[in-house]
């Protein structure tokens, strides 16, 4: 475990618990921010330079520009700083059970026996080769359920103002 | 608060497909590369719906906090 690890590690987790703790909705989204530039961080240290890079592209650039925007739209005529209807504890048995299980199954694998494997060699030639050869028909999949979705969300947003014309 | 949590959720899980596919006995295979990468895709398709929805729901309940949507009948 090095330094870097740490402190992205650190930097990651503690802005994840403000993004969930935070009641000012502002704030949360600044903590989501924070932790999607973390984890682009944790995966260029995992030598995943491309995910890297696509989590800044897409998260830290469209994700939370949308979820901002959202924010910024839907404010206003709320009252400020009211308190949790439901308890933030009620999750905290779930997360440790899940937390448990993962740390088991990572115990139980013989992942920590070994040295961490020789640094693969992972170009985005040859990414894009896998994309266009082996993983072609999920890429056509998704590329039909992006559209999907756009197409969806510009019908869900738009609807009552038809009705209102 | 919904939509950020299942963002966070999410990527923990592409965090957990980028760590194993690290020190896995084949990192060349790429398949969690690949997973993580369709994750964030399915995400962004995932995002936009939401925030769809939750434009949706302001527009007619005048609120965007869920703990006060509590009619199913509009």
């Amino acid at each position: 475990m090095t330094l870097s690890f740490a402190i992205l590690a650190g930097l990651t987790v503690g802005s994840a618990v403000a993004a969930m703790s935070l009641r000012n909705l502002v704030h949360c989204a600044l903590g989501l921010v924070l932790t999607f530039a973390g984890l682009a961080g944790l995966y260029l240290q995992l030598n995943a330079e491309f995910v890297g890079f696509t989590q800044i592209l897409v998260y830290v650039g469209a994700v939370a520009i949308l979820i901002v925007f959202a924010i910024l739209l839907t404010r206003g005529t709320e009252p400020a700083n009211e308190p949790a209807a439901v308890s933030p504890w009620a999750g905290l048995p779930v997360a440790v059970l899940a937390f448990l299980a993962m740390a088991a199954a990572v115990l139980a694998s013989p992942v920590d026996k070994r040295l961490a494997a020789p640094v693969p060699e992972v170009s985005v030639k040859t990414l894009g080769q896998k994309l266009m050869t082996d993983y072609v028909l999920p890429l056509e999949v998704l590329a039909l359920l992006l559209t999907a979705a756009m197409l969806g969300a510009v019908i869900i947003a738009m609807k009552d103002k038809e009705d209102l014309q | 608060m919904v939509l950020i949590g299942i963002e966070l959720m999410l990527n923990a899980a592409n965090l957990n497909f980028i760590a194993f596919w690290r020190f896995s006995e084949h990192p060349e295979t790429q398949t969690g590369l690949m997973f993580a990468l369709f994750s964030i895709a399915i995400a962004a398709a995932e995002a936009a719906v939401g925030l769809a929805l939750i434009i949706t729901i302001y527009r007619h309940f005048r609120t965007a906090n869920v703990d006060k949507v509590e009619a199913m009948k509009g």
